[in-house]
């Protein structure tokens, strides 16, 4: 199944992320986790039910770093250790503008980091230019 | 009776001597006179003094009375005479009549040589005499003298000294000995030494060995222990240290011991004081080691804490930047939905209102976002590194997407060489300049920027010129404050904190920063690093 996994707990910033998809005209099933655990369930079925399958199980995985349960890291993390899930397309999005936070995402195997916009348009862009990123496996560098 | 006298000692006398009766009769005569009168005793005894001589028989009357009335030898006038030569006789009465029998002369002839030969060497004898005497006085005056000499150094001698024979009885004390043992010369001399001289170990208080013993015995030099105590006779205790000697006469047998001592109380008390002193000393010094190693507890503690503080500053601005920005970023996209999906339905006055709300959320966003960097560039541990400043500043543009839609208006004028810097912080510098120059560009003028290097060893300096408004020079200072905005109002975007954030993280990079601009002309800003081209 291709498509996107939303991993966000902050209600305003889910409705400002499903309409910039839908805005942005984007076809693919989006799926929404608000914490860890339940993005780790929903992958774990994925991978479980998708066995056969050799092409990628979902395209990219947004995910946000502060999370109620535990820290993006730790899930971005959990997914770079499962080679079911190398080809999918892990995208930081986040409010955090420390560098330290770039170099963990990078350095854990994040295909991108981009900090979250304050502004509705520019989200729009933005999950444009992830999709297309992620239809090629093309990322800016950090 | 007188006749034997003269008989036994008569012949001991060199000189000629004759015995004769009181009316001149010649009884006895020694060879010497014999030998000199040319008449064999035997012929001489029995004759008389006037048959022998040529003076008048007057005279021999009264040379016979004289004699017989002195008790020393005295000149008769009388001349014997012999062979023609005439010889001069003395006499005196050697024993007076007793009864029937007649009193008795001595009578001693002295012939001119004889007289004058006996003459002189009885005074050659009387001068070996007196030369003897002189040279034995002069050996009692110098053995007296060399005594008194002794006898004044052992006296004025600081230490104290006591001589004992060679069976360890005190001969000798001199002064300091006297006041340092307490017995008087009088009293120690013929006492056993350890009588005199009591000592004692300082520590045991058990008797220390005699010196002088072990000298008789052993015949060596002694020194005495560490920690003797000598006991006076009243009891006083002092430390002493010092040695005995042996004695010795030209045949090296040893005569008896000499003991050389003095007291030592002083400096043992001194040795005491100074051990007492290091002791203070020490603890002075454990002190302050403990003192030091306190110290370093609180600065490790306190460092803990500061630590601990600037850890929770870490956590309070990922806070601000992560849960403050959240809801803002909210009520700003809120807005600007409203405004693009229901615009129409709000109207223009409407609009206009939402629009001034997503304008604040942008300038609240930003403020919030600077005075993070500002305070995360103050405070963070740096590390410096050398940096090849173009490849720096093409990573800069290419992480700002606001620097790439100008690009090809940003130049570079080679060789810019290298710098001592912090890769973030001097990014973050460029990007700031960059976005100024942006920012500040003239109204209808694209804005260009050009860097340039400049060797300034060992520093180099870096020149980021734009074609902006540029900056009035009374303002140049004013610039790099925090929060000072010299355009302020809705015109240019910005905090203020932007040239701040500059010049703080060139400083903590040990370099300076600077501008030099005219109003209309762009800006010139400078920044200096040590490097080299």
């Amino acid at each position: 199944m291709n498509g996107f996994l939303i991993v966000e707990d902050n209600p305003d910033d889910r409705y400002f992320m499903e309409r910039a998809i839908a805005r942005a005209g984007i076809c693919s099933s989006v799926t929404f986790a608000a914490t860890g655990d339940e993005a780790k369930d929903f992958l774990a079925r994925l991978k479980a039910s998708c066995e056969a399958v050799t092409d990628r199980l979902l395209d990219v995985v947004l995910l946000d770093l502060k999370l109620p349960d535990m820290s993006g890291f730790a899930v971005l993390k959990w997914i770079r250790s499962d080679p079911a899930f190398a080809k999918t397309a892990v995208v930081v999005l986040s409010s955090s503008t420390q560098r330290s936070d770039f170099e963990e995402a990078y350095n854990l195997g994040a295909n991108w980091y981009a900090v979250k916009p304050g502004n509705a348009d520019k989200l729009i862009e933005l999950v444009a230019q992830i999709d297309e990123c992620a239809r090629t496996m093309k990322f800016p560098d950090l | 009776m007188g006749r034997e006298r003269f008989a036994k000692c008569a012949e001991k006398f060199p000189e000629s001597l004759l015995l004769l009766t009181g009316e001149g009769t010649i009884i006895g005569c020694n060879q010497a006179a014999a030998d000199h009168l040319g008449i064999p005793s035997a012929a001489l005894c029995g004759t008389s003094l006037q048959s022998l001589s040529r003076s008048p028989s007057d005279n021999i009357r009264i040379a016979l009375r004289l004699w017989a009335g002195s008790g020393q030898m005295v000149y008769g006038p009388v001349l014997l005479e012999t062979k023609g030569v005439a010889h001069r006789c003395q006499g005196a009465l050697w024993e007076p009549r007793a009864g029937d029998q007649p009193a008795l002369i001595l009578l001693r002839l002295q012939g001119p040589e004889a007289v004058a030969g006996k003459f002189v060497a009885l005074n050659l004898k009387i001068e070996e005499l007196a030369r003897e005497i002189r040279t034995r006085k002069h050996s009692e005056r110098r053995v007296e003298e060399e005594k008194e000499r002794l006898r004044v150094t052992l006296a004025s001698i600081g230490d104290a000294v006591i001589a004992t024979d060679d069976t360890g009885i005190v001969e000798f004390i001199n002064p300091t000995a006297e006041m340092l043992t307490g017995w008087n010369f009088a009293d120690a001399c013929g006492r056993r030494i350890e009588e005199v001289f009591h000592i004692v170990n300082e520590n045991s208080r058990r008797p220390a060995e005699n010196p002088v013993d072990r000298v008789l015995r052993e015949g060596v030099i002694v020194g005495l222990a560490n920690h003797t105590v000598l006991i006076s006779r009243d009891g006083t205790e002092r430390s002493i240290d010092d040695s005995a000697a042996p004695i010795r006469n030209e045949t090296r047998s040893i005569l008896g011991v000499v003991l050389v001592f003095r007291d030592i109380s002083d400096r043992r008390k001194a040795d005491l004081a100074l051990r007492s002193t290091q002791d203070q000393l020490n603890a002075a010094q454990h002190a302050l080691e403990e003192h030091a190693r306190n110290l370093e507890r609180t600065v490790e503690e306190r460092t803990a804490r500061l630590r601990e503080t600037v850890g929770e500053l870490e956590a309070f601005s990922y806070t601000v930047s992560h849960d403050l920005r959240a809801p803002l970023r909210a009520m700003q996209s809120y807005a600007q939905i409203a405004l693009s999906d229901y615009g129409e339905q709000i109207g223009p006055d409407g609009a206009l209102l939402l629009n001034k709300i997503v304008k604040s959320g942008e300038i609240l966003d930003g403020l919030i976002r600077d005075v993070l960097d500002y305070s995360r560039v103050s405070r963070m541990e740096i590390k410096l590194e050398e940096l090849d400043l173009e490849q720096l500043l093409k990573e800069t543009i290419l992480r700002y997407p606001q620097f790439q839609k100008v690009e090809s208006n940003i130049v570079f004028e080679p060789p810019l060489g290298r710098v001592r810097g912090n890769r973030a912080l001097l990014g973050q510098c460029f990007s700031n300049l960059f976005g100024n120059a942006l920012k500040f560009a003239r109204p209808g003028v694209p804005p260009t920027i050009k860097v340039r290097a400049e060797p300034r060893p060992p520093e180099v300096r870096i020149w980021v010129e734009d074609n902006g408004i540029g900056i009035p020079e009374k303002d140049y200072e004013r610039i790099f404050k925090i929060f000072e905005q010299i355009n302020p109002g809705a015109k240019h975007d910005g905090t203020g904190i932007g040239l701040s954030i500059v010049r703080k993280a060139i400083e903590r990079m040990g370099g300076s920063v600077g501008v030099e601009s005219k109003l209309d002309k762009g800006s010139r800003f400078w920044l200096q690093l040590s490097g080299s081209l």
